[in-house]
């Protein structure tokens, strides 16, 4: 889609006179159509339409008009947008579609990386392997419902998801439907708002396996609950398979009615627990081998042992190390594992304040931090003072006159000369490095 | 009518990759930039999310605002940005519909933690954008898994793509920085006047890039060169 030359003329208009975030926020997202009659905008949605039309619409057609040269254009805003996959004119699909096409197989779509070839297998998660893998080849009859629990990160989507490209595998024919819960329930509000609910009802329940993943979002969601338990019963009696995951045990589920919580239990409840180290190993190899690189056991355990909370920060750890090496060149070994990831498991940036910084200086100095304030200019106390000036002065971003007052009402010229000769002493005085260096330590990790 | 068109003209510091001095952060840059200009082509970007974090003034939305500008150079596509600090002025329903663009940078993400409606709507925000193969940029001030999200979902989701830190410039680079933008601005900036404003005044890289404007605008209105005297006669 190449926007035609008149929208990009007011865009760069646009783009002069509105601040920085106007332009980006609203403008920027909308795509144009025109021709000599007209100038139509599409916004993504509702509220950018809203937006535009109570803020900028009058400038933009007074701007369409100057670039045009005719007074007879007509300009509107409308939610919509065109097809990424066509080039050149580009047709638009209109929201309106929109209700015919979300209750379609569009929500439907497995993701076919997520196989059991692709899974690795440990002790964590070897149950509800075996169990999806089981429903994968006999669905409606092994488990139903098959019921995944465990953390965040931890493969439960992509067991669900494998058993279903497994049904999918036997019989190409099969209605099997992927959704998120949190889809299913914004869905079904649209449905109930465009009065679309029994072509709601009606796909859901014509479906040969249904796999709903992450239920929690069902909690005090009633209307939702109860639209699932009757799609959920009648898919059950049907022989359906229903696959389910969740973040607790079903029991835990506080705010999702007993009654449904009860038929969640009916077939087989597993859980995944946290991968343990070697299967950690596993995962990040064989991930690495899927991107082409070769990784070692070496680097595979330095990371594994690092990353231990679940399967997705695994893999955002190994991606950021092989972005690393793909930026400098080099090979992937453990110290470049090790400088990749040092951020990356650090906590947030502590924001280091003066205060800190006294604070911090006054006890490994063993001195008060009223010292640090007071006049005194005895070495045990003026070092340190100097020590925590340069710190200051590096890791904050306050001015050396708002230094200065923080310790005492000193002089900007007084902290210049601290900063100055603790660089000089961190070069040739091996004890006021360390002492540098530990406090910097200390203050920033 | 030239008097008036020059008073009408406004030095464009619009955010680019090229106007952004990235001291320590050429990795994050690059990578970023690579992204962002598969998409500008039409093309799917072989990242899916990228988390920049780091503290406030270390050039978060400016990146962010480079990305949008480049996607959009070639013309083939228009890209999403979203400021969260907006987040009250805003409803979470500015984010339906935004996996149709290739592309939605999300700026101040940390903002909406702990809003119920706001946390869904990005974490099916990301699910909809990775189904679509979207490029989602995102900024905030700490890495995804310590902003505290009560979605957990929504963290792992964010943590699972390429997280960077934002490093802060040092004080040799904010000097650098602020010569360049003075440039960018059709003016000289000596270096002792530079020194001169990192000895007396916040360093902040908004504070710095304010303080500039103030400089060029007295030297403009007075019709002097930028010394350290026409500095100090702004305090």
């Amino acid at each position: 889609m190449t926007p035609p030359p008149l929208w990009s003329n007011c865009l760069a208009h646009l783009e002069r006179e509105l601040s920085a975030q106007q332009f980006n926020t609203w403008i920027r997202p909308l795509q144009a159509i025109n021709d000599a009659q007209a100038l139509r905008l599409l916004a993504p949605n509702r509220f950018v339409m809203q937006w535009v039309k109570d803020r900028f619409m009058e400038r933009i057609a007074e701007l369409a008009t100057q670039y045009s040269g005719t007074t007879s254009l007509t300009v509107s805003v409308e939610v919509g947008e065109h097809e990424r996959s066509v080039s050149g004119g580009g047709r638009v699909v209109p929201s309106g579609a929109q209700v015919a096409t979300k209750l379609g197989p569009v929500i439907g779509r497995l993701n076919p990386d997520f196989s059991f070839d692709g899974h690795v297998e440990g002790k964590s998660n070897q149950l509800a392997r075996a169990a999806a893998r089981q429903v994968g080849k006999n669905p409606g009859v092994a488990y139903n419902p098959l019921f995944i629990y465990g953390g965040v990160g931890l493969g439960k989507t992509h067991l669900m998801q494998a058993a279903g490209n497994l049904m999918l595998e036997h019989n190409q024919s099969a209605n099997v439907a992927y959704i998120h819960s949190e889809r299913f329930v914004a869905d079904m509000v649209r449905a109930l708002q465009h009065n679309a609910i029994n072509e709601f009802k009606k796909f859901y329940r014509t479906l040969d396996a249904l796999l709903i993943d992450d239920i929690q979002f069902f909690v005090r969601k009633e209307r939702s609950q109860e639209e699932f338990f009757h799609t959920f019963n009648a898919l059950l009696e049907g022989q359906h398979q229903v696959i389910i995951t969740a973040d607790r045990f079903p029991k835990d589920l506080a705010g999702v009615a007993e009654r449904l919580v009860s038929r969640f239990g009916s077939g087989l409840t597993v859980a995944i627990e946290p991968p343990e180290l070697e299967t950690r190993v596993a995962i990040l190899i064989k991930k690495a081998t899927a991107e082409g690189v070769a990784l070692s056991d070496e680097v595979a355990f330095f990371i594994a042992k690092r990353v231990r909370s679940n399967v997705r920060e695994l893999e955002g750890a190994l991606r950021r190390v092989m972005a690393n090496a793909h930026f400098t060149g080099r090979a992937i070994d453990v110290e470049l594992a090790n400088e990749s990831l040092r951020d990356l498991l650090a906590f947030q940036e502590r924001l280091v304040t003066i205060q800190n910084i006294q604070k911090t200086v006054a006890e490994y100095y063993k001195i008060r931090v009223a010292d640090l304030h007071s006049k005194r200019r005895s070495r045990p106390v003026a070092r340190p003072r100097q020590v925590a000036m340069a710190l200051a002065k590096e890791l904050t971003t306050h001015s050396l006159p708002e230094i200065g007052d923080a310790f005492g009402g000193r002089d900007h010229t007084t902290v210049l000369h601290a900063c100055r000769r603790i660089a000089s002493l961190v070069s040739s005085d091996v004890r006021i490095r360390e002492d540098y260096d530990n406090l910097t330590r200390i203050l920033t990790s | 009518m030239t008097q008036q068109l020059f008073l009408n003209i406004r030095l464009s510091d619009a955010a680019s990759f090229d106007n952004f001095l990235m001291g320590r952060n050429h990795e994050l840059v690059e990578r970023l930039r690579a992204a962002v200009r598969a998409v500008g082509r039409g093309q799917l970007s072989s990242e899916r999310v990228l988390f920049l974090w780091g503290a406030p003034a270390a050039g978060k939305t400016h990146l962010l605002q480079a990305a949008c500008h480049l996607a959009q150079e070639g013309g083939r596509v228009a890209p999403a940005y979203i400021p969260l600090a907006m987040a009250a002025q805003m409803s979470p329903a500015v984010l339906e519909g935004l996996e149709k663009l290739p592309m939605v940078c999300l700026d101040d993400i940390d903002r909406i933690r702990r809003d119920a409606a706001w946390e869904t709507a990005l974490f099916s925000l990301c699910e909809r954008l990775r189904n679509r193969g979207g490029l989602l940029v995102a900024g905030a001030r700490s890495a995804p898994l310590r902003i505290g999200f009560k979605l957990a979902d929504l963290a792992a989701r964010l943590g699972w793509g390429l997280v960077y830190p934002l490093r802060p410039l040092t004080d040799a680079e904010k000097l650098e920085a602020m010569r360049l933008r003075a440039r960018n601005r059709g003016f000289e900036l000596p270096e002792e006047v530079a020194r001169y404003v990192l000895r007396r005044y916040p360093r902040d890289a908004q504070s710095l890039f304010e303080l500039l404007d103030r400089i060029d605008r007295a030297s403009l209105a007075t019709q002097r060169r930028v010394t350290i005297s026409l500095v100090r006669d702004l305090e």
